[in-house]
């Protein structure tokens, strides 16, 4: 399905929990997993970021930023990957996936994925010549909605520096040591149980993997996926469809080249 | 938990090292700094370096959501206006 749905009603009348997104983004995957996780009935709703539905009226009066995921629970929207698994522990406590000793921490790990993303993620994508250029005529429409997102563009985006690619690798390898040690004695990021923390970081490594870093360093990390994939939750509606991101990002690399797109 | 910062210098701003924050006192702060795969742990001066994290500051700003639960009852959530965690 698509953002048809809005454009066909108000937010207010549509019921039921609808997820907004694109299967090869890693903010998306962490808001599917939760729903899985929850075993939740959802819809899910493709937005199609290279035309730009993100930044359509509809979809911006659910997310002001122009981003994905956004997901909408009986007429109420809440956006941004890290809202949205605060928002379903909430309302749905049961299961819970609170570690209720370490809540504190818990939710700090949390943000350490979700406010990281565009040094550590975005940053590997695009060092790697993948990700999205920004049509010209959309500039505008960055600065307004998603300012952050265009200062990387424009300060790095296809061009970085050798300094700033080494940056990148060293930012993403730290953070896989954060996680790597943190696996060192415990199956989970917090201890035996799994918690909101793993939820929110498995899309991060399986992401870096698909576009080419190399976890092999990271034995504990390797490991921990293999033991979040062996859950139910792992299935077609969470997985991240390598193939299709790869020959994305040929594509990207191809349309970054084109007159119309800064990169 | 660690968190992961750039060591600039205070004169030039110049980013120096990327490594997480081990300790801190009033004078210095010590980083285990990241090099490729390999890292060191390294003492700075506050008087010459600084730290800048590596996260989205977005707004303090946050909103309310008065909802029910799944079991009917009032509940108040409070999230972050500025939207973490998304792709666009």
């Amino acid at each position: 399905m698509s953002i048809q749905i809005l454009k066909n009603n108000k937010v207010e009348d549509i019921k039921g929990i609808h997820l907004f997104g694109a299967s090869g983004s890693n903010n998306y995957m962490r808001a599917a997993l939760m729903l899985e996780e929850k075993q939740l009935n959802w819809q899910s709703h493709s937005v199609n970021l290279l035309k730009y539905e993100q930044f359509e009226p509809e979809y911006l009066a659910i997310n002001p930023q122009g981003s994905i995921p956004t997901m909408i629970h009986d007429g109420i929207a809440i956006y941004g990957s890290e809202n949205i698994l605060k928002y379903l522990e909430s309302i749905f406590p049961n299961p819970s996936f609170i570690n209720k000793e370490k809540e504190s921490e818990m939710w700090e790990w949390v943000e350490s994925a979700t406010r990281t993303h565009i040094e550590t993620a975005i940053g590997y994508l695009y060092k790697n010549k993948g990700g999205r250029p920004i049509r010209k005529d959309m500039v505008d429409t960055y600065k307004k909605n998603n300012p952050e997102k265009l200062k990387f563009m424009m300060e790095r985006g296809y061009h970085m520096t050798i300094e700033q690619e080494q940056e990148v690798e060293n930012i993403n390898n730290a953070k896989m040591l954060m996680l790597d040690e943190s696996l060192s004695n415990q199956d989970f990021i917090l201890g035996r149980k799994i918690s909101v923390a793993d939820i929110a970081w498995l899309p991060d490594p399986i992401f870096l993997k698909t576009i080419g870093f190399n976890l092999s360093p990271y034995p504990n990390v390797e490991k921990w996926i293999k033991r979040m994939q062996n859950r139910p939750s792992n299935n077609k509606r969470t997985k991240l469809p390598a193939f299709k991101l790869k020959v994305a990002m040929f594509y990207l690399k191809w349309l970054s080249k084109n007159k119309n797109y800064i990169h | 938990m660690n968190k992961i910062f750039r060591v600039l210098s205070n004169e030039k701003s110049e980013i120096l090292s990327i490594g997480y924050l081990i300790s801190e006192d009033e004078k210095s702060f010590k980083i285990r700094i990241q090099n490729g795969i390999k890292t060191s742990v390294q003492s700075f001066k506050k008087e010459n370096f600084k730290l800048k994290s590596i996260y989205e500051q977005g707004t303090k700003e946050m909103y309310q959501i008065k909802t029910k639960d799944h079991n009917n009852n009032d509940i108040l959530i409070e999230l972050p206006k500025s939207c973490f965690g998304g792709c666009g």
